[in-house]
């Protein structure tokens, strides 16, 4: 599955790098993470809980940043594994900064999700929106949060 | 000197089991029934519990799923299969419309008279015991398949169902309490093979109760590697057990193995498009061009609306189901349309989907190998939605659903439309998400030795050869407009008949 869209974030591209590569504000993007581990710079686990009907289950994953190409580019991987068939979900996000102006930035995303397993018998009916709401969501707090930075350094004495 | 049978039915799936019971009831007569699969006795509960269908399909072992390209792009959904004892039936979510008059006189008109409406029903009804409407001329009261309706339009509806309904009527759509009538359409009561909860699969309705006759021979996780003919005759069948490799002799020798299998042992034994056994090295015994062609499946599509803030159980209502035709001038109709249960993620809004599902398919696929090893899956080339014609069904049909949950009355359950989004070509997303309502056919269709493209006559006797048959959906030479696991059974017991010359 292929998703992309743009988001515009009320920020200079530097300060959206730095955030990008911050592992915990990252992670804070990410609706309903749960127990978010940091393992290194570029990487932390979490989990998030969800149910289709009546079968609930977890989708505990690793974050990485893969590749980095400062300041415009980098590509964040997610793998996991879902609790209820064991089928992975293996994605990578490519993201490009665009600066618009002095303290605005267009945020370009592209992800490949790909599913290995049973899990994929469900893909049409609820992980293909799953995904693109995640996604949205995603791209909705980084907007927000990394706003709330800048506004932050903006601010006398900080 | 080979063991032998006086039948060997290799697959026991949905047609597979019910031709073994019925062709065991002459107690002269020797069946060897071949399953690929396991036999698990008793059945475990995540198969017999018919409340753990969603289950059975994500955690059972008992699934083969093919990936099948989609054609816009190349990515892909999984085409499936049962690989157990009652094959889909064992393993599919229960439902059971039958065939329409529409389409078994569509067979017939394709040459097959055998299979006309008025000749096919007395063998519908003998198959069934139908709870809700036992003394309905259509109906069947004392057949070994238990039929249920565990939602009836006349019985209480949960306020959401009855929003539901009420809507779809409020569109001009009229209330259908039975979809097993020859042309249904509306507001139907969906049939399923349910009984007191517990599936009833046809390794429950049917061998079951054959189980104990000496006459029936049993193989499990067996199975078939190809057939040996010489001449016009079928003279030995492989397959393998515990790794080793058995021969068996039948007198008459039945496929039943499925519409991705059987046309696999037909092309492993030789039997096929000369082209396509030249390409896989593998000599030509009895040529066919057939073998693999004419697959047909129904494509499925997602709208996946906002759902409501507060958890509304009975929303979960698939057991209600819209028959609606994408243009009024359709003969019957074309589109399925299911309420589906709630998704809910962590930090995210609610979704829920509405299926929406064209129980046709204008242009054809295939079936065919990337290879002469038995063990290998067989490809499936679906093309669905290649058609224009049926893109346009399909989207007329997303627009009726779209129409039918936005209207006021249905914002206490349905709200924004979150895929696809309002604005984007619903065409091509269609295209690029489509998925399959699992009702593969068509492999090794069935019609008279004037069609070129034919595998076995209307009597399931494979052209040209004296003791083979083929028996489940590979046959079926256009897909109905209903699921077709009671298709699948009904082509076991014609089969039956043909083989002890009862029809």
């Amino acid at each position: 599955m292929q998703f992309a869209d743009r988001v515009v974030v009320r920020a200079p591209a530097a300060t959206v790098w730095d955030f990008l590569l911050d592992p915990r504000a990252l992670a804070a993007c990410i609706p309903g993470a749960e127990a978010v581990a940091q393992l290194d710079d570029h990487t932390f686990t979490a989990a998030i809980a969800a149910s289709v009907g009546p079968i609930s289950g977890k989708f505990a994953f690793r974050a990485q940043i893969v590749d980095r190409r400062p300041p415009r580019q980098l590509t964040a991987r997610v793998e996991g594994v879902d609790s209820v068939t064991r089928s992975t979900v293996h994605s990578d996000t490519v993201l490009t900064l665009e600066p618009l102006g002095p303290a605005e930035t267009a945020v370009n995303y592209q992800a490949t999700v790909q599913i290995q397993g049973r899990l994929a018998i469900l893909g049409e009916m609820v992980l293909r929106t799953t995904a693109a709401l995640l996604l949205a969501e995603c791209a909705r707090r980084l907007q927000e949060q990394v706003a709330a930075r800048a506004n932050r350094a903006d601010q006398p004495g900080s | 000197m080979h063991e032998r049978y006086d039948v060997i039915i290799v697959g026991g799936g949905s047609a597979g089991c019910a031709a073994a019971m019925r062709l065991s009831e002459d107690p002269h007569r020797r069946v060897l029934l071949l399953e690929a699969g396991p036999d698990p006795q008793p059945l475990p509960e995540l198969v017999a519990d018919a409340a753990q269908q969603t289950r059975l399909l994500l955690e059972s072992p008992y699934l083969e799923m093919y990936p099948t390209p989609r054609t816009l792009d190349g990515s892909i959904f999984y085409s499936l299969a049962g690989r157990i004892m009652g094959g889909g039936s064992s393993v599919n979510v229960m439902a059971a419309p039958r065939p329409l008059r529409h389409d078994l006189d569509t067979w017939a008109a394709l040459g097959n008279p055998a299979w006309a409406y008025e000749r096919t029903l007395p063998v519908l009804k003998r198959m069934e015991t139908d709870r809700d409407f036992p003394d309905s001329p259509l109906h069947g009261r004392d057949g070994p398949l238990h039929i249920e309706r565990p939602l009836r339009l006349d019985g209480p509806l949960s306020e959401a169902g009855r929003a539901f309904v009420e809507r779809a009527v409020s569109m001009g759509l009229p209330l259908c309490p039975d979809l097993n009538v020859p042309d249904p359409l509306g507001v139907c009561a969906s049939p399923y093979t349910m009984k007191d909860g517990r599936r009833q699969s046809t390794t429950v309705a049917y061998l079951d109760r054959a189980r104990g006759r000496p006459n029936l021979t049993i193989r499990a996780e067996a199975p078939a590697l190809g057939l040996r003919v010489e001449g016009r005759r079928v003279e030995a069948v492989y397959y393998e057990q515990d790794g080793v490799r058995h021969t068996v002799a039948g007198d008459q020798v039945v496929l039943s193995a499925g519409v991705y299998r059987t046309p696999q042992l037909l092309l492993l034994s030789g039997i096929g498009p000369p082209r396509e056994l030249h390409r896989l090295g593998i000599p030509v015994v009895h040529p066919l061009e057939g073998v693999g062609e004419n697959y047909q499946d129904h494509a499925t599509v997602y709208l996946t609306f906002e759902g409501p803030t507060h958890f509304v159980e009975e929303l979960i209502v698939p057991r209600l189901r819209l028959m609606i035709k994408s243009d009024p001038s359709r003969p019957c109709g074309d589109i399925h349309i299911i309420p589906r249960p709630p998704t809910e993620v962590a930090g995210l809004r609610r979704m829920v989907p509405v299926s929406v599902h064209l129980l046709e398919q204008r242009n054809r696929g295939r079936v065919y190998l990337a290879s002469a090893d038995p063990h290998a899956q067989p490809c499936v080339d679906a093309r669905l939605l290649d058609d224009p014609g049926d893109v346009e069904a399909l989207v007329a049909a997303m627009r009726f659903v779209y129409e039918l949950a936005s209207h006021p009355t249905m914002q206490r359950y349905y709200g924004a439309l979150l895929q696809p989004s309002p604005r984007e070509d619903w065409a091509r997303w269609a295209r690029a998400t489509h998925d399959s309502y699992h009702h593969g056919v068509g492999t090794c269709r069935m019609g008279p030795a004037s069609d070129p493209l034919a595998v076995v006559d209307p009597q399931l006797r494979v052209h040209g050869l004296d003791n083979l048959w083929v028996a489940d959906a590979s046959v079926v030479p256009v897909v109905p407009h209903a699921n077709t696991n009671l298709t699948a059974i009904l082509i076991g017991e014609q089969l039956s008949d043909f083989l002890a010359g009862r029809a």
